[in-house]
């Protein structure tokens, strides 16, 4: 998904190519960031190529002097920029001998005038502790862009060996105008784990969480999990302030995705925060649940919601039409989800009630039978029974059906759930369907029930089970 | 859009769609910045070129010479 942080960064990384103020093309945000990238390239392309010609003669040029006077007359006469041109065109040892006989300023004002991929095998075999002098440099001048550049043309070692002397909240701006944003999950995992936290709690604390956001679905399920721990590990105050930032700018289907890779007790933390309970966050979260399919994210976040925020919640789904609650019930299914929904549309009114009845009366005898297993280990029976009253006789039927094959205490769990809330006519229909044990097992259950002054069956209901 | 497009041009040929949601001016702006990069560099890399060759030795400066400049 495009975002307008993305845009910025190609904005930023295109500005620094042409070195003008990135607000001369405030106008570029209204533009597509891979088409803006393409505009970059071919702008490098036209920028490098048409002094090709010169650039290969004086690279052969240097070639007939001695390395050391080569790199001498290159630092006091080429200056900066010919060199980088230059020097994707020698030969790499040349180059990276040439390299070693320069100062670490000297060359990092190089890579500002460098296009990587023009010199990918003299920066590909670039001495660790050269690369780590160079970084070093950069990153006291800011350079980001011109770092971010870099990362997908150096090796490993180059990459550890930087990330040692970039401080933590410079890793951030780095990363987020990195040219290859696969690359991003390879060289975190070079970063020490104990750099994780303080890396998420600089980005909070200069109020870069959009930017983090945004990195992180860059990130494998796996790396994502462990940002979201850090994150989480950084406290209620850090959590909130990512809240807040989600709901301003409009980053919750990144937050969300972030927010599922939490364990169950951070996940508890964070459904808690005073931050996520307000309506607009709510409102925030179901829009982009909505708006990107992201029922699955958010499904496991909504038990641990308060009972107000899941009132807030109930209140807007009734205002879903029939396909978004159909994508709803799918996730539902797909992540075994039943008792959070059972409690969802306990608190909607009986139209939406009906109509979510009706599309899980829609789902194949396996999903439903799913749904009843996990709704019985979650006791939502009481629930469910109140689903229940607007389902279809049909599906109710079917949904008996399954309960009673699975044991005859699911069935008598069901019917006194429901005979408590007073379904008897719909039960007297539903019980002459039952096989002879099942409903020797609700008649039990319904028994002990009555004992304990918890149901009044009717005769009816009594009769139908006896027969 | 009416006319030539100065920024496909400079950049040699049909633009990405993308870059539709630009004005005319907004094009000729960008354009116009790309070229202006370009002609700077263009003209410190000659420059730098010719500077260098009097900063060689003696001995060396005749057959660079020859190389870089034919």
């Amino acid at each position: 998904m495009s975002t307008p942080l993305e845009k910025r960064a190609e904005i930023l990384i295109l500005a620094r190519l042409l070195s003008r103020d990135p607000d001369d093309f405030g106008y570029l945000e209204a533009v597509d960031p891979s088409a803006l990238r393409e505009v970059r390239l071919r702008a490098t392309d036209l920028m490098y190529d048409g002094d090709r010609e010169v650039m290969r003669r004086i690279a052969a040029g240097s070639s007939i002097v001695p390395i050391a006077v080569a790199a001498s007359v290159g630092k006091r006469v080429f200056g900066p920029l010919l060199c980088a041109r230059v020097a994707g065109m020698l030969p790499a040892d040349r180059a990276r001998q040439m390299a070693s006989k320069l100062d670490p300023e000297f060359l990092a004002d190089v890579a500002i005038e460098l296009d990587p991929r023009r010199a990918a095998k003299v920066i590909g075999k670039i001495p660790p502790e050269q690369a780590a002098a160079v970084a070093e440099v950069l990153t006291e001048r800011d350079e980001f862009v011109t770092m971010g550049r870099f990362v997908g043309f150096l090796d490993a070692p180059a990459i550890e060996a930087c990330l040692v002397v970039i401080p933590d909240h410079k890793l951030l701006p780095i990363a987020f105008v990195m040219e290859d944003k696969s690359r991003l999950d390879p060289v975190l995992k070079l970063l020490p784990r104990d750099r994780f936290g303080p890396v998420i709690a600089a980005a909070a604390k200069a109020g870069e969480w959009p930017e983090a956001l945004n990195l992180i679905t860059h990130l494998s399920t796996e790396l994502g999990a462990e940002a979201a721990a850090h994150a989480a590990a950084q406290g209620e105050e850090v959590l909130g302030s990512l809240v807040e930032a989600a709901t301003e700018g409009a980053m919750w289907p990144q937050a969300l995705r972030l927010a599922s890779s939490l364990d169950a007790a951070s996940r508890r933390t964070f459904a808690a925060l005073e931050q996520i309970q307000r309506p607009k966050a709510l409102s925030a979260i179901l829009a982009a649940a909505l708006d990107y399919n992201l029922w699955l994210e958010l499904l496991p976040l909504l038990p641990e919601l308060p009972a107000a925020a899941q009132r807030h919640v109930a209140r807007e789904v009734a205002g879903f039409d029939s396909a978004a609650l159909r994508e709803v019930i799918e996730s539902v299914a797909k992540a075994d989800q039943w008792p959070t929904l059972i409690r969802v549309a306990a608190e909607l009114d009986p139209d939406t009630q009906g109509e979510i009845a009706t599309l899980i009366g829609a789902v194949d005898d396996q999903t439903l039978g799913s749904a009843i297993a996990a709704i019985d280990r979650s006791e939502q029976w009481p629930a469910l029974a109140e689903l229940a009253a607007t389902m279809p006789t049909e599906t109710l039927q079917r949904l008996v059906g399954l309960a009673a094959s699975q044991s005859p205490d699911v069935i008598s769990r069901f019917f006194e759930a429901a005979a408590e809330n007073g379904l008897w006519p719909k039960l007297v229909d539903l019980a002459s369907g039952l096989d002879p044990a099942a409903r020797a097992s609700v008649l039990a259950e319904l028994d002990a029930a009555t004992e304990r002054g918890a149901v009044e069956p009717p005769p009816e209901l009594l009769a139908a089970l006896r027969a | 859009m009416s006319g030539p497009d100065p920024l496909a041009e400079l950049l040699g040929g049909e633009l990405p769609p993308g870059l539709d949601a630009l004005s005319p001016e907004q094009r000729q702006h960008l354009a116009a910045a790309i070229e202006g990069a370009r002609a700077r560099q263009s003209r410190e890399l000659a420059a730098a070129a010719e500077a260098s060759l009097g900063f060689l030795p003696k001995l060396l400066r005749r057959a660079v010479r020859k190389v870089v400049f034919g």
